[in-house]
């Protein structure tokens, strides 16, 4: 059932990204926010879950993209291995410690993405272009990635604890059936 | 001496004569010298005190329930000013999509392949990287590698297409090209997106004449687009000393942040050329 709350945050999450936030003037130039998801997933679920949904949501963005095939299911699997990482090494205070991860998280999706692009030397031959499209980027997600985070780590719980009702609801009425 | 039958008589009698002396009197307006008018100073301000109560119990009770008419006739009004003001914003929305569609109709019509138009759904997820999905397939007729455009110029390609939907490379992406050439003095070179709002008019040498200003149009020669279909305008010109070529910048025609429909022309220019063969 965990999976249906990460196909449905999924979509969500690309319709906003894809339709609606290009048609809002301040927000169009928002961080991406499936990356952010991918963060969450690094930071608080397990590999097992983990990975199949890093992976489904790469292959998503591909489709969508007009990036290379492959690039962002390689961005998202290297940012949720590095996520991963870094939570094991920092032990800090839980905001410091979100909001560097957020940081390196982005950035290192960012410079993935730039390798992909064309190298270093896309890098080289547009350093304005490139840090107009990084630095707002980081911004926004330095703002509002604790935040989404946060909401997403909430929403899971409520969904996990809704889904646990229904199921002890659902067992009870199959056992009451049998006893009778 | 008189009978109790007598009494009442003479009684009844007297009654009568006074009613008939005092009405005679007062018809005759006589002054009441001040007590006919005791009750005007102690009677009339309770019925002032009184009337005036009723009257603002009244004008109260009345304005209650106007207010409370006046409150649901307030509410019925803001109601039916809001769905006048969302049917409003729709037919101003319907005569922009009149008003667009026309012009890709015109355009439509100026073609000589045959075309499909489309809506753009979504836009690209990554900022690197400039694609739309438009809402026509396979089914439709659309495949990859067909031109689409607006009529205002060249939007882009398409690069990959399901049943129902297509993903289109805009011009301005990294890795989009076009070949092209100075409509002014037929400079040739090729357009390359940068991820930015505007391209680049790669490969013009150095020796010939390009001024901002000068509108860039598809050369026809990469059997993709057109000949003549507008790209955009020069907008900077750099020659350096040294180099063959010259840096040109090209702004193009469309507007990528607002592109709502698109054309997909059905038969690319390749295909064209082979007919007459």
């Amino acid at each position: 059932m965990t999976y249906v709350f990460y196909t449905i945050t999924s979509l969500l999450l690309i319709v906003l990204q894809t339709v609606i936030l290009p048609d809002l003037p301040v927000l169009n130039s928002v961080f991406d926010l499936t990356a952010m998801f991918v963060i969450y997933l690094g930071l608080m679920r397990s590999a097992r879950e983990g990975i199949p949904v890093v992976l489904m949501l790469g292959v998503i963005m591909d489709n969508l993209s007009g990036a290379p095939f492959m690039v962002f299911t390689t961005t998202y699997f290297w940012l949720y291995v590095g996520v991963c990482w870094l939570s094991r090494i920092l032990q800090v205070g839980m905001r410091f410690r979100l909001a560097v991860i957020i940081i390196a998280g982005i950035l290192l999706e960012n410079v993935i993405f730039i390798l992909a692009f064309g190298g270093l030397d896309a890098l080289r031959q547009m350093p304005s272009t490139t840090a107009g499209k990084i630095v707002p980027r980081l911004l926004w997600a330095l703002v509002f990635g604790p935040i989404l985070i946060l909401i997403l780590a909430h929403t899971h719980r409520v969904w996990d604890r809704w889904v646990r009702t229904v199921l002890i609801r659902r067992s009870d009425s199959v056992g009451g059936r049998a006893a009778r | 001496m008189f009978s109790k039958r007598m009494l009442v008589i003479v009684g009844v009698f007297f009654l009568v004569v006074a009613t008939i002396v005092i009405l005679f009197i007062s018809s005759n307006r006589v002054p009441s010298y001040g007590i006919g008018r005791v009750a005007l100073y102690l009677v009339a301000p309770i019925q002032d005190v009184v009337s005036s109560s009723i009257k603002v119990a009244r004008n109260t009770w009345q304005a209650y329930f106007m207010l409370v008419s006046t409150a649901r006739q307030n509410a019925r009004l803001k109601k039916e000013l809001q769905e006048a003001n969302a049917r409003n914003s729709q037919w101003h929305e319907t005569e922009l999509a009149n008003i667009r569609l026309r012009r890709l109709l015109d355009f439509k019509l100026s073609l000589e392949s045959p075309s499909v138009a489309a809506e753009v759904i979504g836009m690209d997820p990554s900022p690197w990287y400039r694609a739309v999905i438009i809402n026509k397939g396979s089914n439709d007729g659309v495949r990859k590698g067909l031109p689409v455009g607006i009529p205002e110029g060249i939007a882009g390609q398409v690069i990959d297409v399901s049943a129902a939907y297509a993903k289109v490379m805009l011009i301005t992406d990294r890795n989009s090209a076009v070949d092209a050439l100075v409509q002014r003095t037929r400079a040739r070179g090729i357009i390359k997106g940068e991820s930015t709002s505007s391209c680049v008019f790669q490969y013009a040498l150095r020796k010939d004449e390009v001024n901002i200003g000068d509108k860039v149009v598809a050369s026809g020669l990469d059997g993709v687009f057109p000949r003549g279909m507008p790209i955009g305008e020069v907008s900077g010109v750099v020659r350096r000393a040294a180099g063959i070529f010259q840096e040109v910048s090209v702004t193009p025609y469309v507007d990528f942040e607002k592109i709502e429909e698109v054309l997909v022309l059905l038969t690319p220019l390749q295909d064209q050329l082979v007919k007459p063969q």
